[in-house]
């Protein structure tokens, strides 16, 4: 039983949940406690342990009514093409339908035998077919069986499969096929299934695991038999028919809940690796959350307020050290405290034309970064420049980034000018413990790059960082003013991916 | 004697099962729904703590306080905010005492150096006298420490740790997980008998996810209609039963219009006593309109209601 919370667990870890281990432990004690009987209670008692965040509770729920669905064959709405699974389902009605029909329509003209005759028919032919096909099997490979007993075992398992499914087609038994499907499913290793290509070499793999090309056969011998015999071999026909379309939505849902993770995994790894100017718009929102979750770990990680104030630590030191003028009676006391700061972050981003790809980006990771420092003050110029930590605080990440680039953007870069109105608007809340971070190109059109003004940046501040979208070799070509600013910068850096731009941003806070 | 006997036996019939724990909460005026039921019942026999999120106002901490009343354990609160410290959560030693018995050490210091020949005989006398200070007697226990030494264990509830600051968390997980405390100077304080403990959390910021592993996470939504209906019945008796239920339906018509701050399940009971101390037996636009200060706590929410009141209301009576 366990193997299915294992195997449940790793479906939730595909859909993002992080689970430790301690909580798969703690799952299999609640489970211990609870029992499988009762849906909702498992349901209650495993999302209590399993997810704790609202987002966690959702994916759950889904993972949870996916994977422990009430009837395996039942089609429920979580799926995510909402139309075709209409579709499906209304065509599994009408298969259901026509089966119940045709059942109808057994009994109506088997109406002269009763209905227990019926079944002694179904169990003899079965147990017939059985025998049938064993001796044809015998006859393949004889020298096998009289070999070795481990391979009669395993035909006898076979046998036994085999007689099962007939039996259940024949009986409609849709629950004794599910499970046959899960064991066939699961002896073939359906939930490694990862690309798309491996569809139906899976779907091949599960039908001969439930032996259908001995129904087939089975089904052909019937078919030449008498009337009642030909009423059998058509209601199995029907039955192999919708076996094979669950075993394709089976097959395919597996695929759904494990290929989801790799195939995220792959694609956010491409989009971090991939060049900021050069990502299409249709990826917008998967990068979105991308430079959220990367903002968010690098703010968890540093910008923490390490403040421990008055931790109930005496300062012996300092204590005795004060009250010597008391005869050394200590009399005063002196707590031990630390304090340190956030860092305080200005960032000035250019949103002109020249780098306007590359902005939305950066604009997007200072929106992230602004929501989870609340001390980070935005600049954008192209040829001015205004204060936007407004608008990041009020706006959604894209409300906000159009807005920006309404007001600000797309102009032709200036930035001796924008570098008199940062002066103007934010020079004198410079302190030493400030860095200010500008993401910019430094192409200035040939203008006046006042050097002047980001000289007292420089003095002022703990430091200045300058990320520049070309790669280095550019930067002294054409108008660019990177070499003069350069004299006036601590740390300058080409900054080009998703990745680049972690690990400057990263190794910017660690030294804060 | 047998008294007691009694109501241990009583304690362990009530956890029995889920259903259990769901009747002893009702007894107390707690209406629980199956998830936070199924929740009290797991944490219990999986001795792990509960954190409980949700929106203000819908029974976090009264969970709390209705199992310290079904258990007859006495309730330990912990309230939350920015700064809070060991030496407020934990425990403190009282440095007052200590300093005065430093001074009561060294008035009997002359006396007992006073045979002593050289400085390294007297240095081998102190360091043979007993040193108390940092004796359990000036141990001064806080919340924490107080819930893992109650002798009949107790209900911890930490309230509101959101509020606290991140390292306030870590703080924590010694007491979390393991239910002891180390004290540098003392050793490990373990628990006499293990506290049910509750944690609360408006969602103000993302708790670490080392203190969420460690608890069972239980979120609690408002209520659907009939569950509040029930809440509020056994809440306010005294209610009649077209008003209780036209004030639970008003409330959750307004729930699903976007306010500042939707009325939480506190408010919907703060309303119904309000309508019963002015004797109101139906809801009346000139009624509801005096007393929506109660049920909305921002003024843009009011008057965004009070101009849709018709419409509300008309809504909720052709409904019943």
């Amino acid at each position: 039983m366990e193997d299915v919370l294992i195997r449940f667990i790793n479906t939730l870890r595909n859909a993002e949940v992080a689970v430790s281990t301690a909580e798969s432990i703690d799952a299999v004690n609640t489970v211990a406690l609870v029992g499988y009987d009762q849906r909702q209670l498992l349901h209650d008692s495993l999302s209590m342990v399993l997810a704790k965040s609202e987002l966690d509770k959702q994916r759950f729920d889904q993972c949870f009514a996916q994977f422990f669905r009430l009837d395996p064959f039942q089609w429920n709405d979580e799926t995510s093409d909402e139309n075709a699974t209409d579709q499906v389902i209304d065509n599994a009605e009408a298969l259901d339908q026509t089966v119940n029909d045709k059942s109808n329509l057994d009994s109506e003209t088997e109406n002269e035998q009763d209905a227990l005759a019926a079944d002694d028919l179904a169990s003899g032919l079965a147990a017939m077919d059985i025998e049938m096909s064993v001796g044809a099997s015998a006859n393949n490979s004889a020298s096998e069986h009289s070999d070795s007993s481990e391979t009669a075992g395993g035909a006898s398992d076979s046998e036994s499969v085999l007689e099962q499914v007939l039996q259940a087609m024949l009986e409609s038994d849709q629950v004794a096929l599910a499970m046959q499907l899960q064991a066939a499913a699961q002896a073939n290793q359906l939930d490694t299934i990862q690309y798309v290509t491996q569809r139906s070499l899976y779907r091949y793999r599960i039908l001969q695991s439930m032996q259908i090309s001995d129904v087939e056969q089975v089904i052909s011998a019937l078919a030449s038999g008498t009337d009642a015999a030909q009423q059998q071999a058509e209601l199995l026909r029907l039955a192999v028919l919708r076996l094979r379309e669950q075993v394709t939505d089976f097959v395919d849902q597996q695929l759904v809940l494990n290929a989801d993770a790799s195939s995220r995994q792959l694609r956010e790894d491409i989009l971090q690796n991939a060049n900021l100017s050069r990502i299409e718009q249709r990826h917008f929102e998967a990068m979105q959350a991308l430079v959220y979750k990367m903002s968010k770990a690098l703010v968890a990680r540093y910008a923490r307020r390490r403040k421990v104030h008055r931790r109930g630590q005496l300062d012996i030191a300092k204590t005795l050290r004060h009250n010597i003028s008391h005869d050394g009676v200590l009399f005063d006391t002196y707590w031990k405290t630390k304090k340190k700061e956030r860092p305080e972050i200005f960032a000035i981003c250019d949103v002109s034309g020249s780098v306007a790809a590359y902005s939305k980006f950066l604009l997007m990771f200072l929106y992230g970064l602004s929501d989870l420092l609340p001390k980070t003050r935005a600049f954008a110029f192209s040829s001015n420049l205004g204060e936007v930590s407004d608008l990041f605080k009020e706006l959604s990440v894209e409300q906000a980034i159009e807005r920006v680039n309404q007001q600000w953007g797309f102009g032709s870069s200036s930035y001796g000018d924008s570098l008199k109105d940062f002066s103007t608007l934010a020079m004198d809340d410079l302190r030493p413990s400030s860095t200010v971070i500008i993401l910019g190109d430094g192409r200035n059109n040939g203008g006046n790059p006042e050097l002047g003004i980001l000289k007292e940046i420089y003095q002022r501040c703990n430091r200045i960082i300058w990320l520049n979208p070309e790669s280095r070799g550019f930067w002294s070509v054409g108008d660019s003013e990177m070499p003069r600013y350069l004299s006036a910068v601590h740390y300058s850096s080409s900054c080009q991916t998703l990745r680049q731009l972690e690990n400057i941003v990263s190794e910017l806070l660690r030294n804060s | 004697m047998a008294d007691f006997a009694l109501t241990k036996n009583n304690k362990q019939a009530m956890l029995l099962s889920v259903e259990s724990v769901r009747a002893a909460l009702e007894q107390r005026g707690y209406i629980a729904s199956t998830a936070i039921a199924t929740a009290v019942y797991v944490a219990h026999h999986l001795q792990k703590p509960i954190l409980i999120e949700g929106p203000a106002g819908v029974g976090k901490t009264e969970l709390a306080k209705a199992m310290s009343a079904c258990l007859q354990q006495e309730l330990v609160r912990l309230q939350c905010y920015e700064g809070l410290d060991e030496s407020k959560a934990l425990y403190e030693w009282k440095y007052g005492k200590q300093l005065l018995y430093t001074q009561m050490l060294k008035e009997k210091l002359g006396d007992e150096l006073q045979s002593a020949k050289g400085m390294h005989e007297s240095m081998q006398r102190l360091h043979n006298m007993s040193d108390e200070f940092y004796a359990e007697e000036f141990l001064q226990p806080r919340p924490l420490l107080q819930a893992l030494t109650h002798e009949d264990g107790a209900v911890l509830l930490i309230d509101e740790i959101d509020k606290a600051d991140y390292e306030f968390e870590s703080l924590l997980l010694e007491v979390l997980s393991d239910y002891q405390v180390t004290v540098p100077e003392l050793g490990t304080v373990f628990a006499k008998s293990i506290p049910l403990v509750f944690l609360t959390s408006n969602n103000t910021r993302e708790l670490s996810d080392a203190l969420k592993r460690r608890c069972l996470h239980l979120y609690i939504d408002f209520p659907g209609a009939d569950l509040e209906l029930r809440i509020v019945n056994s809440r306010v008796p005294d209610i009649s039963e077209t008003l209780s239920k036209s004030l639970v339906n008003f409330v959750q018509s307004l729930r699903k219009i976007d306010l500042k701050k939707a009325p939480s399940i506190s408010e919907t009971i703060d309303w119904a006593n309000a309508l019963l101390l002015l004797h109101a037996d139906q809801l009346d636009r000139a009624m509801v309109e005096s007393t929506l200060n109660v049920l909305l706590k921002f003024q843009d929410d009011i008057a965004l209601v009070s101009s849709d009141l018709p419409a509300l209301l008309a809504k909720n009576n052709t409904r019943h």
